[in-house]
Parts: C-alpha cells; sequence; structure tokens
C-alpha cells in the first residue's frame, strides 16, 4: 500500500468520493421513479418489485451512502472552515458510524 | 495549469501524507505546514507567490480576484467560484438530507406506498417548497462534484465539464418534474 494511503484521512476521502459518484448515478433513477407515483398503480407495482433482500440491503446501502456522504461533507467543512484540530480522526470515525448506524436503522424500520 | 491548483478539487489526498509525518501532540498551529503559516499571516500572497502548493481553501478563498482579461485568471476565477458554490450548495444540503433521512425511515414502515406518499405531499407548500429547494442545491452539488472527480480521475477536462453540464441539466429537468407531480 502506498504510504499515503494508509491513513484515515485518505479513506475518509475515497468514502466521500464513491458515495458521492454512487448518489449521482442513484439521483436521475430516484427522480425517474418518483414521478410515477402520479400512476399509484405502477409506482407500486414498481415498489413491489423491490420487495427481495437484494434490493432492499440496496437501498439500505444507498441510504448508508446518504448518510456517509453527508457526515463526510460535515467533516469537510468543519476541516475547512474551523480551526484546525487533533479531532480530525474522531470526525472520520463519526462518519462512517453514520453511515452504518443508517444502514442498519433502515434495514430495521423495513423489516417484516 | 496543472490539476493540483484546481480549488475545487478535495484537498485532503495531497495533505495526508504531511498530517501523518507531523507529531500528532503538537498544537493546532504547529500542525500546519510552515508555508500555510505563511500564507495564513500574510492573506493571499504566498497562494500567489505558488498556487501549485497551496492548496488550503481558507489561503484559497482570501486569494486576491484575478486582474481581468487574463485568460488563466478567469479560469482560476471559475474555480473558485465553483469551489465556493460546492461549499454552499453542501451547507443547504446537509439539513435537508438530515430531514431526508428522517423521512426515509419514517416512511419506509410497513412498504412504501404511493397514496402514502402523496397524501404527506400533495397540496403541501412546505413539501414542495423544501423539495424544490433540495433538487436546486443536489443539481449544483452534483455538478461540481462530478466535475472535479472526472477532472482528477479522466484527464479530460472537456468530457469533465460536459458529464457536468449534463447532469445538472437532467437533475433540474427530472427533479422538478417529480417535485410537480408529488405536490
Amino acid at each position: 500500500m502506498r504510504a499515503h494511503r494508509n491513513h484515515p484521512a485518505w479513506w475518509a476521502f475515497l468514502a466521500h468520493r464513491l458515495s458521492g459518484l454512487a448518489l449521482a448515478l442513484f439521483l436521475p433513477a430516484h427522480f425517474l421513479v418518483l414521478a410515477t407515483a402520479v400512476e399509484e398503480a405502477s409506482f407500486d407495482a414498481f415498489v413491489a418489485w423491490t420487495d427481495r433482500p437484494l434490493v432492499k440491503l440496496a437501498e439500505a446501502v444507498l441510504v448508508g451512502l446518504l448518510a456517509l456522504h453527508m457526515a463526510g461533507g460535515l467533516r469537510l467543512l468543519a476541516l475547512e472552515f474551523l480551526p484546525w484540530s487533533d479531532a480530525q480522526k474522531t470526525r472520520i470515525a463519526l462518519a462512517f458510524g453514520a453511515g452504518f448506524a443508517a444502514v442498519l436503522l433502515t434495514l430495521l424500520m423495513a423489516g417484516p | 495549469m496543472g490539476l493540483e491548483d484546481c480549488p475545487a478539487q478535495n484537498p485532503l489526498p495531497p495533505r495526508a501524507p504531511a498530517e501523518r509525518a507531523l507529531p500528532a501532540s503538537g498544537g493546532s498551529e504547529s500542525r500546519r505546514e510552515p508555508r500555510e503559516r505563511v500564507a495564513a499571516k500574510r492573506p493571499g500572497e504566498g497562494a500567489r507567490k505558488d498556487p501549485r502548493t497551496t492548496p488550503h481553501p481558507p489561503a484559497a478563498l482570501r486569494r486576491a480576484p484575478p486582474s481581468p482579461g487574463a485568460g488563466e485568471g478567469k479560469r482560476r476565477h471559475l474555480e473558485l467560484r465553483l469551489f465556493l458554490a460546492q461549499r454552499v450548495s453542501a451547507m443547504v444540503l446537509a439539513p435537508l438530507v438530515l430531514l431526508h433521512l428522517g423521512v426515509i425511515l419514517y416512511a419506509v414502515r410497513g412498504g412504501l406506498s404511493a397514496t402514502e406518499i402523496l397524501s404527506r405531499t400533495k397540496g403541501s407548500v412546505v413539501w414542495g417548497g423544501l423539495y424544490t429547494l433540495f433538487v436546486l442545491a443536489v443539481a449544483v452539488h452534483g455538478a461540481i462534484g462530478l466535475r472535479a472527480v472526472l477532472r482528477e480521475w479522466t484527464r479530460h477536462p472537456r468530457l469533465a465539464d460536459a458529464a457536468a453540464l449534463l447532469f445538472g441539466a437532467l437533475a433540474l429537468v427530472l427533479g422538478f418534474r417529480a417535485v410537480l407531480v408529488l405536490t
């Protein structure tokens, strides 16, 4: 592993970038599906199609990516606009924790 | 102009090794690189002397506006605007995302249904306004983010610009359509 990657800040950067990319790819599809809600039958048919474990897991992961990206973004804003602090690693851990917690919560709430 | 001096890009990767090399016990000031400390004391000067190696955003923010007419200056001006737009849209998005996460957790209980969603949003000025703002902010934020990532990872600046514009337009059109349908 290259030396600069052996640091939580590098992994936070990568997670922020990859989650941002994934969310950007997902967003147009999300908008398209939402717009079908006007025909309730077709929307509910799509929702019924999503009622399978793999899709549910993917949805929960997306929610986690959103939480992770938001927490990572707040960390970046703090890094850039607030005075420098030694708490950066703690904030990285909090960002990952928020993402993971969101995945678990979504799975729990959407459970049978 | 190299990619390294683009202020819209994430300044973290080049900083990480420096962060690691510095003693963890140092005070808040001592953890900064010496050049950054100089730049912090004399706003703008360090950045103008050597813009390639001063990615620290506050220094970038204090950078004096470029002289008009210079192509390089214009481009840097655009990068600075995009950098700021990215941060401002992020500040707008953060509370909206938090709200959205709450709504997701609330809405998925017992499964999603069109009736349930529509009953929440139909005729609601508050939801309509919030989601309109959400769509605007996310179109700006996603477009600039996509551009920065593509510029860095593909090294095709034109492709990055085109993809950013396409994403922004797509997000605006589809997003506003969804808001119109739901409210």
